[in-house]
């Protein structure tokens, strides 16, 4: 197993077990969408506690109400304000810097656990 | 930072808003007690005041209290799937973006569990911000947050406060 400098895991079982379930079912949306796939996996990690509610029914039912506010987005600013604009998380001012870091803990865990 | 976005237009927003406004688009409006059975919490809100929260299918995570121009409460509730593991560095990440601030931290506590607290000032504006990490499901924090001005800090921390008396844990759905 590879571990960080602190001898921990570099890519834990809950991240681990999130890519291998979730990246098969968000990538075809994201294709379809033209939206990089990171900015939803992170939205399903943020929603879901990496992936403890994982089913294929409830991502369609999110693409047909919110897929055409991220089509074609590629960065998570841009992102999270499309989603703004409906409403999304309005009772959260913290909303974007909380989902902006758990963006960045979804890029650096896909690398550390070689997600292709 | 979405809050240095929002204050500029809250003004006008809270001005345009007459007695019986609709609320604003996305959003439904909260009166009484406000339950959230997704992250387990409840409030409830001050007499002859209202809240906002995200209309479905929007994700639920909380309510928005509009006090006035630039003045808010929020009583919000999100995984901890960015990994921090504590409020304090909830708290720390969410005033990261804050330049200039001098910020007093302190001991507090939701439903007479500990939380940490903390006080800033921020463009001449007073927030403060209590963070509640609950170990369940991957890790929970709830966070309360008021940002209000000088001319209305006691008044508005009181019902702050009396807001926060109110907050109860409710179990997590299975």
């Amino acid at each position: 197993m590879r571990t960080n400098k602190y001898g921990m895991s570099a890519c834990p079982p809950a991240q681990k077990n999130f890519f291998a379930t979730f990246v098969p079912l968000i990538r075809p949306m994201a294709k379809r969408l033209g939206t990089n796939e990171d900015l939803i996996l992170a939205l399903s990690a943020f929603e879901d506690s990496w992936g403890q509610d994982a089913h294929n029914q409830k991502l369609h039912y999110w693409e047909r109400h919110f897929g055409n506010a991220v089509r074609n987005v590629q960065d998570i600013s841009t992102f999270t304000a499309n989603l703004r604009k409906l409403g999304y998380n309005s009772a959260n001012s913290n909303y974007d810097t909380t989902l902006n870091l758990v963006y960045q803990a979804v890029v650096r865990y896909k690398k550390s656990c070689a997600v292709k | 930072m979405t809050r240095q976005l929002l204050l500029p237009i809250l003004p006008a927003l809270v001005l345009s808003m007459p007695a019986s406004a609709q609320a604003p688009v996305g959003t439904v409006p909260v009166h009484g007690v406000y339950t959230n059975s997704e992250y387990g919490f409840r409030v409830r809100l001050p007499n002859g005041m209202s809240g906002v929260m995200s209309a479905p299918p929007a994700p639920n995570h909380g309510v928005r209290i509009d006090l006035g121009p630039a003045r808010v409460i929020e009583i919000t509730a999100e995984f901890d799937a960015a990994l921090l593991g504590s409020a304090r560095a909830f708290i720390d990440a969410e005033l990261s973006g804050e330049h200039g601030i001098k910020t007093h931290y302190s001991h507090s506590s939701l439903d007479k569990q500990p939380a940490d607290e903390a006080s800033a000032m921020v463009d001449g504006q007073d927030e403060t911000l209590v963070v509640q990490r609950r170990d369940v499901a991957g890790g929970v924090f709830y966070r309360a947050y008021l940002i209000t001005d000088r001319a209305h800090l006691a008044q508005d921390e009181r019902i702050f406060h009396g807001l926060l008396s109110t907050f109860h844990e409710q179990p997590l759905p299975p």
